[in-house]
């Protein structure tokens, strides 16, 4: 098992480093020069070409890259080109919003989403079901800007409940929760009755009704155990889209967090963070596919039993 | 099925009520007058603490709270004493001679001296970002404890308002501007959580009294209708850069001000002469006669601003654009006639161009709207919309044909046009090359009298008309919006250029 692990995270390296000189060639090949975006519009040739010296942008592409890198992997991400500020101090004070964001969302997902989508396969046709899935076809087509917009329109300007703007306290994560998980609860609803409805359908389940056994006893034990593994698989995917989506949501909601760090760098054309900020979401993802993995080994007897060989 | 479709019509109504419910009070009445704390809304993080970093106008706004200058200019627009209490000229003008208030501290306590000011001076004209501003001043120099001297390497007459802008006074000792910025105005730095907000506090010991708002908070908000949303619910008390589509929404709001004035800036439609069509002054000229300003007006500035005959607009001194009358009206008959003639000349049948534009919404949007009128004479456009860095840096490298540019005049002198319509400076991007309006701009920038350098920046304008370098067009309104409660905040300054030492609450 450790084995496994280890050797998938040595695999997680060759990955980020593949993302990370990608990033960086496509950055390095955009045509825009940068220090005349950095300086404003008053710069001087002499000054742009003091600033070129001083970030290293007269050096050799390899050579930049090797440098960056150097930096990078020392635990020194470097200084940021728009705001001369650490992107260390900066990018660890942003990293908190996102990851409450994300794990708020992800746990309204999976709590939503799973109980709603097993009483709708168990129920099939029910108006329960037929609305369930008209709900979901709804909320999966809501974007997010709008559905954001309209609950701070509700909820904080006219019923006054909930704040607007920020982070700080539970209350202030509540809009942006019901934002970024509306679609993807759906996604999960769906997701768990058409593998509930296959399941309900096996032999297995058949002859455990035929056995007698208790229709509450059939649900959790034969039929959820075996609609774990590809639910699981979605709950990661789910979690890869929240990263994405998480730019939308704290953009709106003005959450300081990961997302609109790189949204600033993309528009200010800041190398350094817009680096940081991918190779963050690469290797939360990486991380997450490596979970996601060892949970189908405790899922799955039959994986199981191929690792411990 | 009909199941299935009464219960989405019964859905569909649900959310329409949740979507229009009763919206009759905007912003939560509150008792206001006991409050000294102000939450600024800002539409984006700054770029740096430090006063000479950059000349952005989100980062001016805290640096006009943390750091003072030497002088400002009072509300009828002389000279007033800030940190200095009195000043001279030689009779050179190659030495500004500043006295000194003795009574100023800085926010590590110690007290201000000439050392401070030369030091904070010479770093702006060293710095890349300002340098290029400071126009002729060569340092600044410390005759004594509370005197100190700015020497030019020729004289121009608007060094009062570089040193204004740029003359922004910081501790000589500071050597960390980002965490501990040391200043000498009248908030002194708490902290910063990047992306999300900064805290400034009241200075104690500010040389003109502490001021009445004690707390100052500065909000970033990127979102356009969350911001006007956190404004009506009070998460912000103030909000800059106010989107002008807001207007009727705060407008309709009673406990909101809505303050438009117009930008510190204008913008024009630039030719590119280092190829064809508009290496040609016949395809320059159909182009000048093609545009209809005022329609510009409507779809670039949702109608809030006003029209430019200039590039020079009247609220910077010595402008001639209130005298000015332009040889160029719109007229698509003799559009049409100079490029057909322009046709005939060079033996195209079809003249093909391509305008740049910015994501910017100040550039994007009347570029947009010119395409039609060009096309309406005959021209074959297409706008070729790219991200605002790749726009500015082809711009600067002359990889364009039609280009809407402009400037926002950091230092407020007509000589911030230097910059873009000199021959050998950085950014002429119209690769126009005209020796005898470099010859007007020289001789402008170091006449003194007014009245001679409004008419050197006629001149100026004359041969950009003559020779169609560009089209002037608008100078765009913008606004800020507040709570009405807030007193005291300069209804004709610069949206950027707010001090909030002189608001309270009522």
């Amino acid at each position: 098992m450790v084995k496994y692990i280890t050797k998938r995270l040595l695999i997680l390296i060759p990955v980020l480093l593949g993302v990370s000189f990608l990033v960086f060639s496509i950055l390095a090949m955009m045509p825009a020069d940068v220090a005349s975006v950095q300086l404003g519009v008053s710069a001087t040739p002499e000054g742009i070409e003091k600033w070129n010296e001083e970030h290293g942008l007269n050096d050799p592409f390899l050579e930049r890259y090797f440098d960056y890198m150097k930096g990078l992997l020392t635990g020194d991400p470097g200084v940021s080109w728009s705001s001369n500020t650490s992107i260390k101090t900066e990018f660890l004070q942003r990293i908190p919003s996102t990851m409450a964001l994300t794990a708020g969302t992800i746990v309204l997902v999976i709590l939503l989403g799973v109980p709603v989508g097993i009483i709708s396969a168990i129920k099939q046709y029910s108006i329960f079901d037929n609305v369930t899935r008209l709900l979901a076809m709804l909320l999966t087509s809501l974007p997010a800007f709008w559905l954001g917009l309209l609950l701070i329109l509700k909820f904080s300007l006219d019923l006054d409940w909930l704040p607007a703007t920020g982070g700080g306290s539970v209350l202030h994560y509540i809009l942006p929760w019901i934002t970024l998980s509306a679609a993807m609860a759906a996604q999960m609803i769906r997701m768990t009755r058409s593998t509930m409805l296959e399941i309900i359908r096996a032999d297995y389940v058949q002859t455990a009704k035929a056995k007698g056994a208790k229709p509450m006893r059939i649900v959790m034990i034969h039929e959820l155990r075996n609609a774990l593994l590809p639910m699981v698989t979605v709950v990661g995917i789910i979690l890869g889209q929240t990263l994405g989506g998480a730019i939308v949501t704290e953009t709106i909601f003005a959450l300081p967090g990961v997302g609109t760090y790189l949204l600033q760098g993309i528009f200010k054309y800041d190398m350094p963070v817009v680096m940081i900020g991918v190779l963050f979401i690469a290797a939360v993802i990486g991380v997450i596919n490596l979970l996601i993995d060892i949970l189908y080994i405790y899922i799955d007897p039959r994986l199981r039993s191929q690792i411990v060989k | 099925m009909k199941k299935i479709l009464s219960t989405a019509l019964a859905l569909l109504l649900i959310i329409s009520c949740t979507a229009c419910g009763s919206k009759d009070n905007g912003t939560t009445q509150q008792d206001n007058s006991s409050r000294t704390d102000v939450k600024y809304g800002l539409t984006s993080d700054i770029a740096s603490l430090d006063p000479v970093y950059t000349t952005d106008q989100i980062s001016t706004i805290l640096y006009r709270q943390l750091y003072d200058t030497l002088i400002v200019k009072d509300k009828d627009g002389n000279w007033a004493p800030k940190l200095a209490e009195s000043w001279s000229l030689s009779d050179d003008e190659m030495t500004y001679t500043f006295h000194l208030r003795r009574d100023v501290k800085l926010h590590d306590g110690s007290n201000m001296t000439a050392e401070d000011v030369a030091y904070s001076i010479n770093r702006s004209i060293d710095s890349a970002a300002t340098g290029a501003s400071m126009t002729n001043m060569k340092d600044c120099t410390v005759v004594d404890e509370y005197t100190v001297e700015v020497h030019m390497t020729a004289p121009f007459a608007g060094t009062y308002e570089t040193l204004s802008t740029y003359g922004r006074v910081s501790s000589a000792n500071n050597t960390d501007y980002e965490s501990s910025p040391i200043g000498t105005g009248p908030y002194k730095f708490v902290s910063r959580n990047s992306g999300d907000s900064i805290e400034l506090v009241a200075f104690e010991d500010y040389y003109l009294g502490e001021a009445a708002i004690k707390d100052l908070t500065f909000k970033i908000i990127t979102d356009p209708t969350t911001q006007i949303a956190a404004l009506q619910k009070g998460e912000i008390d103030f909000l800059t850069h106010c989107s002008l589509t807001a207007k009727d929404t705060v407008e309709s709001d009673s406990h909101l001000v809505w303050q438009q004035t117009l930008f510190r800036g204008n913008n024009w439609l630039s030719f590119c002469q280092n190829k064809p069509p508009f290496d040609n002054i016949l395809a320059r000229k159909a182009a000048q006669y093609a545009i209809d300003k005022d329609a510009v007006l409507v779809g670039g500035s949702e109608g809030l601003g006003v029209t430019m005959n200039t590039v020079f607009p009247s609220s910077v001194p010595c402008s001639p654009e209130d005298d000015y009358t332009p040889p160029y009206s719109y007229d698509v008959e003799k559009a049409k006639a100079y490029l057909e003639q322009y046709k005939a000349e060079t033996g195209v049948s079809s003249v093909d161009i391509s305008i740049l534009a910015p994501d910017t919404a100040m550039y994007l949007y009347p570029a947009i709207t010119i395409e039609g009128m060009l096309r309406e004479v005959g021209f074959n456009v297409t706008t070729e919309q790219i991200d605002r860095s790749t726009y500015w840096s082809s711009v600067y490298a002359g990889n364009y044909q039609l280009a809407v540019t402009g400037t926002s005049w950091p230092v407020n002198d007509c000589d911030g046009n230097y910059l873009y319509f000199y021959s050998t400076s950085g950014q002429h991007y119209f690769m126009a090359f005209n020796k005898d309006m470099d010859k007007i701009l020289d001789e402008a920038r170091v006449t003194s009298d007014p009245a001679a350098r409004k008419q050197c920046y006629t001149e100026v304008q004359k041969i950009i008309d003559d020779e169609a370098i560009c089209v002037p067009l608008l100078q765009p309104a913008n606004a800020v919006a507040y709570n009405a409660d807030l007193k005291g905040v300069d209804k004709q300054n610069d949206i950027y250029c707010h001090f909030v030492y002189d608001w309270s609450w009522q």
